[in-house]
């Protein structure tokens, strides 16, 4: 019953289901107890009622069996108690005398030996009561004499006998039973009305409520227009007013969107064709000035090398003349004149670089053929910082086939810094057979035991015009092209440069260039294991790095 | 109805007269009811006032106790009369704890009994027998017996004031004593039995220890009308039942005749002879229809005596 109940009252339903089974459960029940209450008491009053006609009737017959029971004769009383017969539901009628002998049975019970001994009553008493019957009886007085001021001696009253009355019950059953059947068929009948009532108001009630629940799911597809009719009962208009504000609400921040949105991808736009102009003026003013690099250098270097020629020409009047104080004067005019040459290269170079217009010359050459030309040219650079320089260079590596100017520039420009920045230690050339994926390849690995660098430096290093900091240019001097040339060199020959290095200890430079040049770069990950196969001979060669000026002109002769 | 058998006593008392020669005072004793009565007392006051002369001490009785005992007393030290009527059952009882010193008479009731109050003497409201038999001799001519049931307790001695009047007018009083209605019942129904037509006759008496108003009565009136016998009452309220006739106290004449009657005491040398006497000089009243179906004529002259005729026109 109470899950029945529960089920019914379930909060999902909807508000009219939920106010009809309430009407209907508060009705039904109200109309039970009224049904049950109003029996009962009807039940009650007929039952007082039918009681006391039982006393009413037994009096009367007692009253009327005076002379009977006087006489000891039942027939005096015969037609009174047929009298009392003709009541309804009187059922029998007896006459006792006073030692409770039948005087006279009237009725249809046939057991009228059947006595029920009873005290002495003053009027009239219910003695029995059965689930179909009661039994009155009262007692038969003679006549009592009025109390009254002309008599002295009153006569007591006289007890003659008793008068027993047998009433049915069943009035009082049919009489309960029918006000029940008709209370209950008036009481549904009023039921029903009211539960008609009840629920067209219901439905009133609910109307605008349903109306805005429907409104509200129609805005979960689309709350444009999503507006509720603020009508019905005051709390439904409320909550439509609230809704309208809100749809109004998100109405006007969606068409804000829409503005800013549209305000933004016109902007975005803009600022696409404004970078694109820009990345075009860029890219043309780097080409301008490329050309213009290129441009300038092969016109610097003709009028420079007309200086340096004519210098040593005249270099070699002076020793030919013993002209000691000229040879001095003009030697630093050639190892200017040979300085400046070489950063116009580097900056040719590096131009051509970037307007793509430098080529790979590529040609067969044994390794250690180029090799041995580099460390002649870097001998008097080691000699200078006096610095060792180890060369481990095993006797079959082999040859390449890649541009071998490109690639001994880059290993002069590694050994020379190297140099450079080394004092009284040791700098190393460590060539072997490499393989990185399936490209067959040769590593070249400088190190040194130099200033070495910090991270932040080594990540900035193979940047143009850069060097580790600006003390460095100013106590090493260098233009900072030359790494940035040599990483643009490998990676023109399929390979690639790279640099670790501990401050204050040292740097190991490593260049990786497979056998057979190509232009597509290996990648950096897949030469962890060189790194690790050298990380323990770094450092451990010493070499001495001669003056910068004097060493390049020399070694450019050479 | 009752009252109007008090009515016919006071008027039966009517012509006793006394004469005083001093000026003797009566105190009156009387019970307070309500009305209508306290018609009754109020008229048989009033007849022993005028009898008195010199006027007459009241006292009015709510309750009996010791309290009010006590009050009369004193009262009566006050009033120093030298006689006193007490009237009803109330002054009767009341009478019955003073210490009186002086003559007593007592009135207003049926009967007492006859230890009630020693040494006084009283008037019954019950008609006596002398004026009773004469009536029915003037109605029926004919009759030779008279049957009446009674109750000795309390009858005996207007049984004996019966006899001799009956005899006196030629006709036979058969008595039958009854100890209760049981009795009475039996008696009645032996008694119409053999009750002959036109020569008998029932007399009833107003006593509701042998006579119950709703049993016996009817049952008499029944068998009489049915046998056509003669049934007369000396209680007046059964005469519009069907009795033929009765009679009633004048309630002034019973005041007059009770104060002649105590001032009568105050002679010493007169005794009476009887502790009670019935109603003299009472009012009759008739019921011409059972007249009519006895077959007994009454000349209107004869009507016009009878101070209550029903059926009433």
């Amino acid at each position: 019953m109470k899950n029945i109940l529960k089920n019914l009252m379930a909060p999902k339903g909807s508000f009219l289901y939920q106010l009809t089974v309430s009407f209907i459960v508060g009705i039904t029940t109200l109309i039970l107890v009224a049904s049950v209450v109003t029996s009962w008491l009807a039940s009650n009053r007929t039952e007082s009622d039918l009681i006391k006609q039982g006393h009413q009737i037994t009096e009367n017959l007692a009253r009327q069996s005076t002379l009977a029971l006087l006489y000891g004769e039942g027939e005096n009383a015969k037609d009174a108690a047929r009298g009392a017969l003709a009541f309804p539901d009187v059922l029998d009628v007896y006459i006792y005398d006073t030692a409770f002998r039948l005087i006279l049975h009237e009725g249809k019970t046939l057991e009228p030996t059947i006595i029920y001994f009873s005290p002495l009553v003053n009027s009239s008493a219910l003695i029995l009561d059965t689930e179909t019957h009661w039994r009155f009886r009262a007692p038969v007085y003679s006549q009592v004499s009025q109390d009254n001021e002309f008599v002295v001696l009153n006569t007591k009253p006289e007890l003659l006998g008793y008068t027993d009355v047998v009433l049915s019950k069943d009035t009082l059953v049919d009489t309960t039973t029918n006000i029940f059947v008709v209370n209950s068929i008036i009481f549904f009948s009023l039921a029903t009305v009211l539960l008609l009532v009840l629920r067209f108001m219901a439905k009133r009630i609910t109307q605008p409520l349903n109306k805005l629940s429907s409104t509200m799911y129609n805005a979960e597809s689309s709350v444009e227009n999503a507006y509720a009719d603020e009508d019905g009962p005051q709390e439904a208009k409320v909550i439509a007013h609230a809704f309208n504000q809100m749809i109004k609400a998100i109405n006007e921040r969606d068409k804000e969107l829409k503005n800013q949105n549209l305000s933004l991808e016109n902007r975005v736009k803009n600022r696409t064709v404004e970078l694109a102009e820009a990345r075009d003026r860029a890219i043309e003013a780097s080409k301008t000035k490329s050309r213009f690099l290129a441009n300038m250098s092969h016109e610097l270097r003709t009028p420079l090398n007309a200086i340096i020629g004519y210098s040593e020409l005249l270099m070699e009047d002076a020793i030919d003349k013993d002209n000691q104080s000229s040879y001095s004067d003009l030697h630093k005019i050639h190892g200017a004149g040979v300085h400046l040459l070489s950063l116009i290269n580097n900056i040719l170079d590096l131009s051509k670089i970037e307007a793509g217009k430098i080529d790979l010359y590529l040609e067969a050459f044994t390794v250690k053929a180029m090799i041995s030309d580099v460390l002649v040219v870097i001998e008097p650079l080691v000699k200078k910082n006096n610095n060792t320089f180890r060369v481990d260079c095993p006797e079959n590596i082999g040859s390449m086939c890649s541009d071998e100017t490109k690639i001994r520039q880059s290993l002069l420009n590694l050994i020379s810094n190297a140099c450079k920045f080394t004092k009284n230690g040791e700098v190393s050339l460590v060539v072997r057979p490499h393989k990185v994926n399936t490209h067959e390849g040769i590593s070249f690995q400088v190190s040194d035991q130099g200033i070495g660098m910090t991270e932040i430096q080594v990540n900035n290093i193979f940047r143009e015009f850069t060097q580790a900091d600006s003390s460095t240019t100013r106590e090493y001097g260098g233009t900072g092209l030359g790494l940035a040339i040599s990483k643009h060199f490998c990676e023109m020959m399929g390979g690639y440069i790279r640099v670790t290095s501990v401050k204050d200890e040292g740097s190991i430079f490593t260049i990786f260039l497979p056998r057979v040049a190509n232009n597509t770069s290996t990648s950096e990950e897949d030469d962890e294991e060189l790194d690790d196969n050298n990380d323990d001979k770094k450092l451990e060669n010493k070499t001495v790095v001669p003056d910068t000026a004097d060493e390049i002109d020399h070694a450019e002769r050479e | 109805m009752l009252a109007c058998s008090w009515l016919c006593l006071a008027l039966f008392l009517a012509p006793f007269t006394i004469s005083h020669a001093a000026e003797p005072r009566i105190a009156v004793i009387y019970p307070v009811v309500k009305k209508p009565y306290s018609t009754v007392f109020e008229q048989i006051i009033g007849g022993i006032t005028a009898e008195a002369k010199t006027g007459i001490s009241q006292y009015g009785l709510e309750e009996v106790d010791e309290k009010q005992t006590a009050a009369i007393q004193e009262w009566l030290s006050k009033q120093k009369p030298d006689a006193i009527v007490v009237l009803g059952r109330r002054g009767i009882k009341a009478a019955r704890n003073l210490e009186l010193s002086i003559p007593s008479v007592f009135g207003g009731v049926l009967y007492v009994a006859d230890t009630a109050l020693d040494g006084s003497v009283g008037i019954s409201l019950t008609p006596g027998p002398k004026q009773l038999f004469g009536q029915l001799k003037r109605l029926s001519p004919r009759t030779k017996r008279i049957f009446v049931v009674y109750n000795p307790a309390r009858y005996q001695w207007l049984i004996d004031l019966a006899k001799p009047a009956a005899a006196a007018l030629g006709i036979t009083l058969v008595t039958k004593a009854a100890e209760g209605l049981r009795d009475s019942a039996r008696i009645h129904r032996d008694i119409l039995k053999q009750a002959k037509r036109r020569t008998d006759s029932v007399w009833l008496l107003q006593d509701s220890s042998i006579m119950g108003s709703n049993t016996i009565l009817p049952m008499i009136l029944k068998e009489s009308w049915n046998k056509k016998l003669i049934v007369f009452s000396s209680n007046p309220s059964d005469v519009p039942r069907g009795v033929l006739f009765s009679f009633y106290a004048d309630n002034k004449v019973l005041g007059k005749k009770l104060a002649s009657l105590a001032l009568s005491r105050l002679d010493l040398t007169q005794k009476s002879s009887a502790f009670i006497l019935p109603l003299p000089d009472a009012l009759s009243a008739v019921n011409l229809r059972t007249a009519s179906h006895l077959g007994l004529h009454i000349p209107f002259e004869e009507q016009r005596k009878f101070g209550l005729v029903f059926p009433r026109k």
